[in-house]
């Protein structure tokens, strides 16, 4: 009776450790991760390609909700769509002026466009709220 | 088969072979209370065990959450607005953006124009959530506190 009782309470133990080891593993890096995860592979990315909206003269952002994760691009050919994550996301702090010197000149919308990210439409998440 | 001992064999091993160890019969009934009290001890120390090594694992999951899910946000400076920072030139090279036309980083002495209620910026009604803004008001340590819910 006090074997069983025993091994029973230490199938208890070992279940409780097992199952808080794991919701660990499940929330390693905090319920953030993603958000941290995404920011750090945001860093040094451009959220505009090469093209620019000629209608505006330059690349226009599309806000969508911070809690996107992935933008849809199409094009002719192969592949004609592709699922592209999405990194950038708006931010509190001012990053000093908008242009850097010694980018790259930018092209407008060709005649006949091949691709989505020609119309020089870009998404950027929105800010998750006063940070 | 050989090797193998016979548990069947004889009653008398089967009750020496308890968790207890060695003890029989006799020397159980005659150190019954001591038995009892060391089962206790155990129980006892195996329950403190476990309730420390449970209390230590899950406060370090608590401790983990310090801002409650982005539901209490500091307050809002309505002074600055959203952007994203120009890249140099490199692999990712880009220009930067911003959110709103307004505010425009300029000097404290000129005009600028902003949005005076934070939670109607219009960022706000793009997803689900809600928030707590707590603000200290007065000198005595009162505080404000403002629960919005966009949904």
């Amino acid at each position: 009776m006090k074997t069983s009782h025993i091994l029973l309470l230490s199938r208890v133990v070992v279940a409780a450790i097992i199952t808080v080891t794991f919701l660990q593993a499940v929330e390693a890096g905090g319920h953030r991760a993603t958000e941290k995860r995404y920011f750090l592979r945001g860093r040094n990315k451009s959220w505009h390609s090469g093209w620019y909206n000629p209608d505006v003269g330059r690349p226009v952002p599309l806000v969508v909700p911070p809690t996107a994760e992935f933008v849809s691009e199409y094009s002719w050919g192969v592949p004609s769509s592709r699922v592209m994550p999405l990194y950038q996301q708006f931010r509190k702090p001012y990053p000093g002026a908008a242009y850097v010197p010694g980018s790259r000149p930018l092209m407008p919308t060709p005649q006949h466009p091949s691709d989505t990210v020609q119309f020089g439409v870009h998404a950027i998440r929105g800010p998750w709220g006063s940070y | 088969m050989e090797g193998r001992p016979v548990v069947s064999e004889g009653p008398a091993l089967g009750r020496e072979r308890t968790f207890a160890g060695n003890q029989t019969d006799e020397m159980r009934a005659s150190h019954g209370e001591k038995t009892m009290s060391a089962q206790r001890t155990r129980f006892a120390m195996i329950m403190l065990l476990s309730a420390v090594t449970t209390a230590g694992l899950f406060s370090q999951t608590v401790q983990a959450n310090p801002i409650n899910g982005g539901v209490e946000a500091p307050v809002p400076d309505v002074f600055s607005n959203y952007y994203y920072p120009p890249i140099p030139p490199g692999p990712y090279p880009g220009v930067g953006a911003q959110l709103y036309v307004s505010p425009q980083p300029v000097p404290a002495r000129v005009g600028h124009t902003w949005v005076t209620y934070p939670p109607f910026m219009p960022h706000e009604f793009l997803y689900q959530h809600r928030r707590r803004y707590v603000r200290c008001s007065g000198a005595m340590g009162m505080r404000n506190v403002t629960n919005a819910y966009w949904w």
